[in-house]
């Protein structure tokens, strides 16, 4: 406590005043023109007043339109006239004159097409939706074949994967048909008939380009045997065929058309197989999208940072010995730079993990890379939690647990009556970093993911913001995202602290 | 004032002094080609050791450094010099006033004619083109040798090496399918090449003109089905683990002899220290089967530029290292050290790696396939078409979207 007024004047001037004129400009400055940007349709790339400006509309437009001559004085030194580009090019204007020259050209009523005020556009698009679809949850089949694929992949599908993946989603009755009478069930799932399944497109296609008198003609009749095989148009293929003679020009053998005419219908019959199973052949998924990726992320990251912290700061406060060591030992990977964590994990997903378990995908297999990324997340970050936790439970005085003991309560029941309650401001603390943190994610996610978190569906709200303003080029929406987002984050850790600080216990 | 404090004092007006006598400037640039990272060095130190007073230091920025650099300009903070890729990336810049108009550099006029169309906006020429690239398949000679194999001219015959490899144990194609350009850089390549077949070279300029406009489709007159099915063939001739191999394990896997085969650019050969014995050759990728369609995917790749934002001392500096750049020294440790061909008149590739020669050789006679993906706005060559391959490989996208977003991207993002 402050001893006289002057003191108290003194330290106000001293302490108060600059940290609320560096709260200003670091933090309420930023904020407005934050929010001012997001009322633009800025691209994230171009300068905010025109780099150059055509002579003509330059002097007519812009000088002779200015409202004073030291506006055009002001305009005329950071715009020089260059006679061989036929422009005004602008020269480098950052700080206060850029803020200056803009509101010169919006005086002239110039409007820079890269950077012009939409009002609440992007706000509005965000609420109704308007957005990349990759924002939002949406289902999607995953086509679990491909055309291109070889039909070695067909050869043998476990029968309840057959069941529900392929024969739920045939249409037509003649389809299921054709499915049953070339599929087989075996104990160990449904057997693709075996001539169907050896035929090779490299060894068809061979047949017919060594065929005398074909020439260049036997890819086309390839690819027509193929496609018309993966339409199931069986008309087409003896058009084909029919056409030959046409088509090649030059005199076939009887014996060289036997063949051509097999090597075609084989060739009809790997595209039916493939197309029927390429149309099939797939499973009904849930994208996340952004919006709900991160609220999985944000949930667990929370839930297991929380709950782990604390099982750990339980842990490491009984008198083991190894205590001090292990404490260290869980704090490490707080310290680790980012970069440095995710070339660790990187290494123990493609190397270790793959070796020790034999299954050769994790990072980039879609259904785990969420899941692991929220791992590494937690597990970089359940060090700090537990250090606050192991204080908070050290604040506990130990006459009140033995008391406790001492009147007959069980490990449990003390945990949750005495303990946990004593704990609550450190948990309040924890709720609070965690939460904020864990919305704030951006930099474990872009290391691990550096190129293709985007494609792989684990971009969160803010990866999804930087990517939006300098990669997807529309840096006024990525603007508002982020000033949602921060109104989002005081909403959700203002209610938590709100709750959590009704439950703190004064001893 | 006591004795130390004025010995301090002296020797820091000294010290500026001697700043403002030698004229010692310290540059940043901004590199995204992560191969020469090693390489470069000996590059900006040779300027140097040529130029006292001037020091270049590198900010590494890998693929393709976009977004950051598009970052540091809208704060005002590009580096000094910026190594960028053609077309797209430096007109958007130049289109934005962040780099100097180089037209008049003595440099631009030793530089080929055929690269500068690489590097104008306006009629005006806004970065020195630096390498001319192609991509294509890198392949193993011996592997090929030991299994009686010849280089692939048509795609029956490239099935055909594949099945043979793989019969004998070999990885067909080294995978590199953690990152996204590279399978961006094989479907626009496949693409262009389809395209370009067809059209011309002529027709391919007016396709970007016709895409910029809203004009046209990206699947007219290329059969996107074909290219869909070639990817599906290229993925299922990798490794089982290619979604898990970057860079460095393609590169590794291709040096120890694993797989026989990359589709990369050139810029992807290993160095000779890798493995000195490792025998390569370069060959367009043949995705037809008509021997005269398979021509090299190549253009000029990437090309450095002097920031516009910088003070007029470093700009000053920068110019300096920009026109050096023609000098034979650095001509020579460009093509020898860095391993990248030059696009500088009378630059030979002579003294360069037996597949840099197969390249241009191949190219002067075959002609090439311009690289449209520097041409299309930033933003959809990065997200619809390198994300857009990935989520297909990946099985989380099909072609009817990734199509239907390349034509709405193009569209929307072109900016006159």
């Amino acid at each position: 406590m402050v001893g006289n007024k002057a003191q108290a004047r003194g330290a106000f001037a001293i302490f108060v005043l600059p940290a609320l004129g560096l709260y200003l400009f670091f933090a309420i400055w930023p904020l407005c023109q934050g929010f001012w940007l997001s009322t633009t349709n800025w691209d994230g790339a171009a300068p905010w007043t025109p780099a150059q400006v055509p002579i003509a509309q330059f002097e007519s437009d812009i000088l002779g339109k200015a409202k004073s001559e030291s506006d055009r004085r002001f305009l005329l030194k950071y715009y020089v006239k260059d006679e061989g580009q036929g422009t005004y090019r602008k020269l480098e204007a950052y700080g206060l004159p850029r803020y200056r020259l803009m509101a010169i050209f919006k005086s002239v009523g110039y409007v820079t097409q890269d950077f012009k005020n939409v009002g609440l556009k992007n706000y509005t698009d965000i609420f109704t939706g308007n957005l990349d679809k990759r924002f939002f949850p949406e289902r999607y089949k995953e086509a679990l074949f491909q055309p291109g694929d070889p039909v070695s992949k067909l050869a043998l599908i476990p029968r309840s994967e057959f069941e529900t993946q392929v024969l739920s989603h045939v249409q037509s009755p003649q389809e299921l048909a054709y499915l049953r009478s070339v599929y087989s069930p075996t104990p160990e799932g449904y057997a693709l008939d075996h001539k169907l399944g050896s035929l090779d497109e490299v060894d068809l296609q061979s047949v017919l380009s060594e065929i005398p008198g074909l020439a260049d003609d036997w890819e086309g009749l390839f690819q027509t045997a193929l496609s018309s095989g993966e339409r199931g148009d069986s008309t087409a293929l003896s058009a084909a065929i029919a056409a030959v003679p046409a088509v090649s020009g030059k005199h076939i053998s009887a014996a060289n058309k036997a063949i051509l005419d097999s090597t075609l219908k084989e060739a009809f019959d790997l595209g039916h197989i493939k197309g029927v199973m390429a149309k099939d052949w797939y499973q009904d998924r849930l994208k996340w999208g952004v919006l709900l990726f991160t609220a999985i992320f944000v949930i667990v990251n929370v839930a297991c940072v929380n709950i782990l912290g604390l099982l750990l700061a339980l842990a490491l406060d009984t008198k083991m010995k190894s205590r001090n060591v292990l404490r260290s030992v869980f704090f490490i990977p707080n310290v680790l730079s980012m970069i440095i964590v995710a070339f660790i994990w990187q290494l123990v997903f493609r190397e270790f993990l793959p070796a020790l378990t034999g299954i050769k995908e994790w990072m980039m297999n879609p259904d785990l890379a969420p899941w692991l990324t929220i791992f590494v997340a937690v597990w970089q970050g359940v060090g700090y939690y537990m250090i606050i936790y192991l204080a908070g439970l050290q604040g506990i005085p130990q006459d009140i647990i033995e008391s406790a003991s001492l009147d007959g309560a069980t490990g449990i029941k003390r945990f949750f009556r005495i303990v946990l309650p004593l704990l609550v401001p450190a948990l309040t603390i924890c709720l609070f970093l965690s939460l904020a943190g864990a919305l704030k994610t951006f930099d474990i996610i872009f290391a691990l993911y550096p190129s293709n978190s985007t494609s792989m569906g684990i971009d969160n709200i803010t990866v999804n913001i930087f990517y939006d303003a300098f990669r997807d080029q529309h840096a006024g929406l990525a603007t508002a995202k982020a000033i949602l987002l921060l109104f989002v984050i005081a909403i959700i850790t203002g209610t938590q602290l709100v709750l959590t600080k009704r439950k703190e216990v004064e001893m | 004032m006591n004795r130390s404090l004025r010995k301090l004092f002296i020797f820091s007006v000294f010290c500026i002094a001697s700043i403002g006598l030698v004229g010692a400037q310290q540059l940043t640039m901004s590199i995204y080609k992560q191969e020469i990272t090693q390489t470069l060095p000996k590059l900006l130190a040779a300027f140097t050791a040529a130029n006292p007073g001037i020091t270049i230091t590198m900010e590494i920025h890998p693929d393709d450094g976009g977004a950051t650099n598009a970052a540091a300009a809208a704060a005002g903070k590009l580096p000094d010099l910026v190594q960028t890729a053609s077309y797209a990336k430096v007109i958007e810049s130049a289109k934005n006033g962040y780099y100097l108009d180089l037209t008049k550099q003595p440099i631009m006029s030793k530089v080929i004619d055929g690269a500068k169309p690489a590097v104008t906006y306006n009629g005006k020429l806004y970065s020195v083109p630096m390498d001319f690239a192609g991509i294509g398949i890198i392949y193993n000679k011996d592997i090929f040798a030991k299994y009686g194999l010849k280089a692939p001219t048509t795609y029956l015959e490239l099935q055909k090496v594949a099945a043979t490899l793989k019969k004998n144990g070999v990885t067909p194609f080294a995978g590199l399918l953690k990152e996204n350009w590279s399978i961006g850089h094989f479907m626009e390549m496949l693409h262009s090449s389809m395209l370009g077949a067809k059209v011309g070279t002529d027709g391919l300029m007016k396709f970007v003109d016709q895409m910029n406009s809203g004009e046209t489709s990206f699947d007219k007159d290329v059969d996107m089905a074909s290219i869909f099915k070639i990817m599906d063939w290229y993925k299922a001739n990798m490794a089982d683990n290619a979604t898990e191999m970057a860079w460095d394990q393609q590169q590794a896997a291709y040096i120890k002899g694993e797989a026989a085969m990359m589709v990369q650019g050139l810029w992807a050969l290993p160095s000779p220290k890798d493995n000195p014995k490792l025998n390569s050759g370069f060959i367009p990728f043949p995705w037809s089967n008509k021997k005269a369609d398979n021509r090299f995917f190549a253009d000029v790749d990437s090309t450095i530029a002097v920031s516009a934002q910088s003070s007029p001392e470093k700009q000053a500096a920068a110019l300096k290292f920009v026109n050096w750049l023609s000098s034979p020294e650095a001509v020579k440790i460009w093509t020898t050290d860095i391993n990248l061909t030059s696009t500088i008149k009378g630059a030979s590739v002579s003294t360069m790696a037996v597949p840099f020669q197969e390249l241009m050789a191949n190219v002067n006679k075959n002609g090439s396939y311009p690289w449209v993906f520097s041409m299309m706005p930033s933003a959809t060559w990065e997200q619809a078409i390198k994300n857009g391959a990935l989520s297909y490989v990946l099985g989380k996208e099909q072609p009817a979207q990734i199509v239907a977003e390349i034509n709405d991207s193009w569209k929307a993002n072109y900016k006159k």
